[in-house]
C-alpha cells in the first residue's frame, strides 16, 4: 500500500504528485484510491490492501491530504469524486475512474473485491 | 513458479487442480508411478499408460470426492440430503472455477516477471490481465450468491489475504459441508472398493483392500534379456526352418498359408461336417416353416437364426470347398496355395459371425423343439413339416455341438492371429478376497510391481467402485489401464532371419541365414509426440551372429547340391534394428570364408509377441 505524504509544504506536494504519477505511469495495476486520514479511512485502506495482497496487478493508494493533488489535470477527476463524497475510487490500469465506494460499501470486503475486479476488467464509470 | 502455486493450493487444504473428467469416480483416485529412482510421475486416466517394470503405483484416494460420490448415491431424499447435495455440487463447481482462475493468475504473474518490473507490460499481457478480471467478476458474484443462499455474508469469503484467501475460505466451507455429508452418508451402508487385475484375470494385491498374498520382492535387471533360453532356442530352430524354406522365396507365403490352414484345421473340420452334411438340410428346414407359424416368436427366431447361418455358410462353402474336400480325404497337402489363401480370407471375414450364429441357432432350435414338445396338441399339426425334418437332421444336438466346435476352432484362429486376442477378451474382476471399506476406513494404497509377478507388456487394470451394503456395485469406476514396460536402457536377444549379401562388386544374391541378435534399446517416458514416436520405432544397436552361406557349392548335373566349402560358416558383426527386433540391417565378417557382408533381416521375437509363427504345426 502506498500512503502519500501529509505535509502541505511545497516539497511534499511535489513529492505526492510525483508518487501518484509514478503509479499512473506504471500501467500495470488497477488502483484503489482511499481519500482521507481518519481511522475509518485507514480501515478502508487496510481492507482494500487485503484484496490486493499477493497480486502485482492491484495497488492501494491512500491520499491523506487530497488538496496536495490540486492543480494537476490528471488528478482532476479524482478530486471531483472526493468532493462528491466518495471515500474510495477504483481506477483501471489507464487510471480511468471505474467505480466509487462510500458508506457501508466502502468497508465491505466483497464490494471492495468487486470494485477492484471491475477496474481490472476495464469497466469505466459512464 | 507454477509448481509453487500448486503446492500452495494443496497447502490451502483442497485438492490440486486437475482436469475435469466425466469418467465415473475418475476424480476420486489419482495414480502416481514411483520409479526405481524415486521419481514420482502422475498417471493420466486416459488411454493405456506405460509404467516401468520396477515401479510402484501409488493410489491416492481423495476422500472428499468419495464422500461426494457416496452422497450422490444416497437414496434417502430428505430436505437435509437435498440441501447438502446441492451445496456440495455448487461448491465443487465454484472450486473448479477458482482453481482455473488461480492457475491463470500464476501464469500472468510469471509473464509479468519475465517482462521485467521496470517496463510497462506488453499490450498482450495487459489484455490477458483484463480478460482474467472479466472472468473473475462472475465467479465472485457466484460465490456471493452461494453465501447468501447458505445464509452467510458474502464478505466472509473475501476476508482472507488476496485470491488465495478466498480459495481457502471456499475450501473451509467445502470441508464443513463435507462433514455434514459424511454424517449423512455413514448411515447408508455404502462401502469403497479398489481392485487391480492383470489382463489374464490374475488379481493383483492392493494393500488394505484385499487378502491376496504379496509376491516375493524382485527387481528386474533391464539389461538381462526377457527372452528365456528356451524361447530363444525355439526361435532359432524356427529361424533355421524358415531359412530352409526361404531358399525359395515363394516358400514364405506358402509357409504362412499352411500355418494358418493348420491352425484352422479344427474349425474347418466342423465346418466340413456342417457344410457338406447339415447345410443341405438346413435350407429345406427353413423353407418348411409355414407362414402361419410365423406368429410364434420362437419360430421366427429359428427362421431368422437359420437364415443368417445359411447365408454365412454359403459364403464359406464357396470359398473353402477345396480345403473342406481335402480335410475329408484326410490330407491338407492336396490344398494348393491359392485355395488355402481364399479359404483363410473367408474364415477370417466370417469366423466371429459364424460362432455367434451357430450358438444362437442351436439355442433357437432347442427352444422351438421344447415348445413343440410341450404343446403337442396346439403346435403339432402346425409345425409338422419342421418336426418331420428335425429327427432326420438331428439338428438340435448337432448344432449345439457344432457351435462349440466352431468356437473352439475360432479360438485356434485367434491364437494364430494373436495380436488382438488379449485385447478382445473381457477381463474378469473377481469379487472374492476383497476388503471393502466405509468412509472412515478409506486409506491410500499401492500396486507394488516389484512384489508382483509380472513381465514386459503385461496389461493391468485398476478400478475403484462403490458397493452397497448387499455387496453389489452401485458405481463401477472407470478403469485405469496400465502396461508394464522397461523404461530406460534395456537389452533384447532374439533369433531372426537375415538375407546376406557378400560385400563385392555384385549386387546379390541374397541368401537366407539364421541369426541371433543382441541389441540395446532405450524407452523414453512417453511425455510428448517425439518420445512416443521414438518408442514406437524402438531403434536398437547391437551385435549379431549368423550362419551365412557365402562359400562355394558343388552342384550335380541334376541340380542337387553335392558339397559345400566350407561346410560351416559363422558371421559376426554389428546390427541396427527398428521396431524392436523386427527389421534389421547389419554388416559383418564371415570367419570361415574370410569375407565381409551386409544383410537385411527380420527378427522373430516381435513377430512371436504378435502371435505369428512360421513353423508348421506350431
Amino acid at each position: 500500500m502506498l500512503i502519500l505524504p501529509t505535509n502541505a509544504s511545497a516539497d511534499s506536494r511535489e513529492k505526492a504528485q510525483k508518487m501518484l504519477q509514478g503509479v499512473v505511469d506504471q500501467r500495470v495495476h488497477s488502483t484503489m484510491v482511499v481519500f482521507g486520514d481518519g481511522d475509518r479511512q485507514r480501515q478502508i485502506a487496510s481492507r482494500a490492501g487485503l484484496r490486493a495482497a499477493n497480486s502485482p496487478f492491484r495497488k492501494v493508494v491512500q491520499i491523506p491530504d487530497v488538496s496536495l493533488l490540486e492543480g494537476v489535470a490528471t488528478f482532476g477527476p479524482l478530486l471531483k469524486k472526493h468532493t462528491g463524497g466518495a471515500e474510495a475510487v477504483a481506477l483501471t490500469i489507464h487510471f480511468e475512474l471505474s467505480s466509487s465506494l462510500r458508506g457501508d460499501a466502502a468497508l465491505d470486503l466483497f464490494q471492495l473485491e468487486q470494485a477492484f475486479t471491475r477496474a481490472g476488467a476495464g469497466e469505466v464509470e459512464p | 513458479m507454477r509448481y509453487v502455486a500448486l503446492v500452495l493450493l494443496i497447502g490451502c487444504g483442497a485438492a490440486a487442480p486437475r482436469r475435469t473428467t466425466l469418467q465415473p469416480l475418475g476424480e476420486a483416485v489419482t495414480l502416481t508411478e514411483v520409479t526405481q529412482e524415486g521419481v514420482r510421475i502422475p498417471i493420466s486416466g486416459d488411454g493405456v499408460a506405460d509404467v516401468d517394470i520396477n515401479s510402484r503405483i501409488e493410489v491416492h484416494v481423495d476422500r472428499a470426492r468419495v464422500e461426494e460420490s457416496f452422497l450422490r448415491e444416497q437414496t434417502a431424499s430428505g430436505a437435509e440430503v437435498v440441501r447438502v447435495k446441492a451445496q456440495l455440487q455448487e461448491l465443487a463447481e465454484l472450486t473448479r472455477r477458482q482453481q482455473q482462475m488461480l492457475m491463470q493468475l500464476v501464469d500472468l504473474k510469471d509473464a509479468l516477471t519475465q517482462e521485467g518490473p521496470t517496463s510497462i507490460p506488453s499490450q498482450s499481457l495487459q489484455d490477458a490481465v483484463q480478460k482474467f478480471y472479466i472472468a473473475l467478476k462472475p465467479l465472485n458474484e457466484a460465490i456471493a450468491h452461494y453465501a447468501v443462499s447458505a445464509g452467510q455474508q458474502p464478505a466472509a469469503y473475501f476476508a482472507g489475504s488476496g485470491h488465495e484467501g478466498t480459495f481457502e475460505a471456499l475450501g473451509e466451507e467445502r470441508r464443513r459441508v463435507l462433514a455434514e455429508a459424511e454424517a449423512i452418508a455413514s448411515g447408508s451402508g455404502l462401502r469403497w472398493r479398489m481392485q487391480a487385475v492383470f489382463a489374464n484375470n490374475k488379481p493383483i494385491h492392493l494393500h488394505n483392500y484385499d487378502t491376496y498374498p504379496d509376491g516375493p520382492f524382485a527387481v528386474v535387471d533391464k539389461l538381462e534379456p526377457q527372452t528365456t533360453t528356451k524361447e530363444l532356442s525355439a526361435q532359432f530352430e524356427e529361424a533355421k526352418q524358415l531359412t530352409r524354406d526361404l531358399k525359395n522365396l515363394s516358400g514364405l507365403k506358402e509357409t504362412l498359408v499352411r500355418s494358418a490352414v493348420n491352425a484352422l484345421q479344427g474349425m474347418l473340420k466342423s465346418l466340413q461336417d456342417a457344410v457338406h452334411d447339415d447345410f443341405a438340410a438346413l435350407k429345406p428346414l427353413v423353407k418348411a416353416i409355414p407362414d402361419n407359424a410365423l406368429a410364434i416368436p420362437d419360430v421366427i427366431a429359428v427362421k431368422e437364426q437359420l437364415a443368417g447361418l445359411i447365408a454365412t455358410l454359403g459364403d464359406l462353402q464357396t470359398a473353402c470347398s477345396s480345403v473342406l474336400d481335402a480335410i475329408k480325404k484326410g490330407s491338407l497337402d492336396r490344398v494348393n496355395l491359392n485355395q488355402g489363401e481364399v479359404c483363410i480370407r473367408a474364415v477370417m471375414q466370417h469366423g466371429s459371425t459364424l460362432v455367434t450364429q451357430a450358438k444362437s441357432a442351436g439355442q433357437a432350435v432347442a427352444a422351438l423343439t421344447e415348445l413343440v414338445r410341450s404343446n403337442p396338441g396346439k403346435l403339432g399339426a402346425l409345425l409338422q413339416p419342421i418336426t418331420d425334418l428335425l429327427p432326420r437332421l438331428d439338428t438340435v444336438k448337432q448344432l449345439k455341438q457344432w457351435g462349440q466346435d466352431v468356437e473352439r476352432g475360432w479360438k485356434d484362429l485367434e491364437a494364430f492371429l494373436g495380436a488382438n486376442a488379449v485385447a478382445a477378451s473381457a477381463t474378469t474382476w473377481s469379487d472374492t478376497q476383497l476388503t471393502d471399506h466405509t468412509l472412515a476406513e478409506i486409506t491410500d494404497t499401492a500396486i507394488d510391481l516389484r512384489r508382483t509377478e509380472r513381465k514386459e507388456n503385461d496389461l493391468l487394470y485398476f478400478r475403484p467402485s462403490i458397493i452397497t451394503k448387499e455387496g453389489s456395485a452401485t458405481v463401477l469406476g472407470a478403469t485405469h489401464d496400465l502396461r508394464v514396460v522397461r523404461m530406460g536402457p534395456y537389452l533384447d536377444v532374439s533369433a531372426g532371419v537375415g538375407f546376406v549379401d557378400a560385400k563385392n562388386d555384385a549386387w546379390g544374391p541374397f541368401t537366407a541365414a539364421p541369426a541371433i541378435v543382441a541389441a540395446l534399446h532405450y524407452r523414453l517416458r512417453p511425455d510428448d509426440r517425439p518420445s512416443r514416436l521414438f518408442n514406437a520405432i524402438r531403434p536398437g544397436l547391437g551385435i549379431h551372429f549368423l550362419y551365412p552361406d557365402l562359400g562355394t557349392r558343388e552342384v550335380s548335373a541334376m541340380g542337387v547340391v553335392t558339397g559345400e566349402d566350407p561346410s560351416f560358416e559363422l558371421g559376426v558383426g554389428g546390427t541396427m534394428t527398428l521396431f524392436g527386433d523386427l527389421l534389421q540391417v547389419g554388416v559383418g565378417y564371415d570367419l570361415q570364408v574370410k569375407t565381409s557382408y551386409w544383410y537385411l533381416g527380420f527378427g522373430l521375437n516381435t513377430l512371436a509377441k504378435l502371435g505369428v509363427r512360421f513353423s508348421p504345426g506350431d
